[in-house]
């Protein structure tokens, strides 16, 4: 770029001195267009240097990429409302246990759609309030009774 | 909640401008707007002083015109020489000082547009985040390789040619320095013309489609069993919810960042752009050799380097308020 810089400058004050010469008539003017034509083919030299495609220009899948990046925050939202859910539902059925007088721990199994399909209790409880539990639980939460799986 | 959607730190150039506390945007603009006024004092001064040597430079080629028998051509020849050798390196500076903005700019928005997009999608706008991911990141590259191939070697084209012209006295190269100002102007506005387009095309367009999958999700919800029914939609809110809050925390980081990495550089380059167009002024009173016009020009392409610096910022603030406002 300093190189261009100069030779333009150079080649004005070389256009300079030679238009500051006493001439008249065509001479001058013939002076005058081949300095102009100098000039321009000094200042314009670089754009044939340039060599441009569009692959240069725009490189990568950006339609792709932006896929994968809201694919990625898609999932991040899909784990963290999994995990809410799968958060509630414990609860839910722990206070349902506590309510029958019952101490449990409780493990949910969530389908596709973050619906609950199967559910693992884990402590000891009477047969009568077992049969109370499943049926809350099967009534209110929508899981087959032969999902539900008892432990302990 | 397992979500995470921060806005990357911005980086150390950007950094010394940057507010401490970026939870209230206005105060945050403000403490980051005096920090960037900082910088304009110690330019000041410099311009103060290259202006008062184009003065004496103008002055002098003025009084010598007189002496000169074959119509002042020498002089102005010296004269333009002078005027090029004072402003040529500071002009360089500011053009490095332009494109190396631009380019911290297009970085920090290659880290900050994939945790915007990941936010939006979260947001329940997953079609309307990857196109307006896919919009940025086109434009972003096309501004970004015209400024850094094509329109910064154009600035010292347009910058050889007045001082060229400005050196032969005749005018001849004018009209086509004046069409190297004419088609950097164009291709900025073009670009960004097309871009604001695009964005609030896609905005509308997918917005709409991502409005009618959340519905028919909602719809889904509570067609189920009441009290899973209830835990779905509340759980679905939560996450709405929270990755709406973390994408405007990142938006709002992220417009901070790119205004603290913008901001002083284009201060710094428009105390330049200014100062000499005030000396073009004050020289246009005595200058009777036409070297104001050189001046002038140098101004104008300080001028052409704040609209660079100004349109790559500008994409990245359009893209992350689009995001920000991409909620359905």
């Amino acid at each position: 770029m300093r190189e261009y810089v100069l030779a333009i400058c150079a080649a004005a004050l070389l256009c300079g001195l030679l238009l500051s010469l006493p001439q008249e008539g065509l001479m001058k003017e013939l002076i005058k267009l081949l300095c102009a034509s100098a000039l321009t083919l000094c200042a314009l030299s670089p754009l044939t240097r340039l060599q441009w495609s569009s692959s240069q220009l725009i490189s990568g899948d950006w339609s792709r990429v932006g896929q994968d990046y809201a694919a990625q925050g898609e999932k991040e939202a899909q784990q963290a409302l999994e995990s809410i859910i799968r958060q509630q539902i414990c609860s839910y059925i722990m206070d349902k246990a506590t309510d029958l007088g019952l101490e449990l721990e409780v493990e949910v199994e969530l389908d596709g759609e973050h619906l609950p399909v199967a559910v693992t209790l884990r402590g000891a409880a009477p047969p009568y309030l077992r049969l109370c539990l499943e049926e809350a639980l099967s009534q209110e939460l929508g899981i087959a009774k032969e999902k539900l799986q008892w432990i302990g | 909640m397992n979500m995470d959607f921060t806005a990357p730190v911005v980086p150390e150039q950007g950094a010394a401008y940057m507010p401490e506390d970026t939870a209230s945007f206005g105060s945050a603009l403000w403490t980051l707007l005096r920090k960037a006024l900082n910088v304009v004092q110690p330019e000041l001064y410099q311009a103060a002083q290259t202006g008062l040597i184009l003065a004496a430079v103008v002055l002098l080629v003025s009084l010598l015109k007189g002496l000169d028998t074959r119509g002042g051509r020498c002089g102005k020849m010296a004269g333009a020489m002078a005027i090029g050798t004072v402003l040529l390196r500071g002009a360089n500076a500011m053009i490095s000082l332009g494109a190396q903005t631009v380019e911290e700019l297009s970085q920090y928005g290659k880290l900050l547009f994939p945790v915007m997009t990941a936010a939006l999608a979260a947001q329940g706008g997953l079609t309307s985040s990857a196109a307006l991911y896919t919009g940025t990141a086109v434009f972003d590259a096309v501004l970004m390789s015209l400024i850094s191939r094509l329109l910064v070697p154009m600035v010292y084209l347009f910058l050889a040619l007045a001082a060229a012209n400005s050196a032969t006295g005749e005018g001849m190269l004018k009209k086509l320095r004046d069409t190297v100002k004419g088609f950097m102007v164009w291709c900025l506005r073009i670009v960004l013309t097309v871009f604001t387009t695009y964005m609030s095309i896609t905005g509308v367009v997918s917005g709409t489609t991502d409005a009618a999958a959340l519905k028919a999700t909602k719809v889904t919800i509570s067609s189920v069993v009441p009290v899973v029914g209830g835990i779905l939609s509340d759980a679905s809110e939560a996450v709405l919810v929270g990755a709406g809050v973390m994408k405007n925390a990142a938006g709002v980081y992220g417009i901070l960042a790119v205004l603290a990495l913008f901001l002083a550089p284009f201060l710094r380059i428009g105390v330049h752009y200014l100062s000499l167009k005030a000396a073009a002024s004050l020289c246009a009173i005595f200058d009777g050799a036409g070297l104001n016009e050189l001046i002038e020009d140098f101004g104008t392409a300080m001028g052409l380097l704040l609209a660079m610096t100004g349109a790559s910022c500008l994409l990245l603030l359009v893209s992350t308020v689009c995001f920000l406002k991409g909620a359905v």
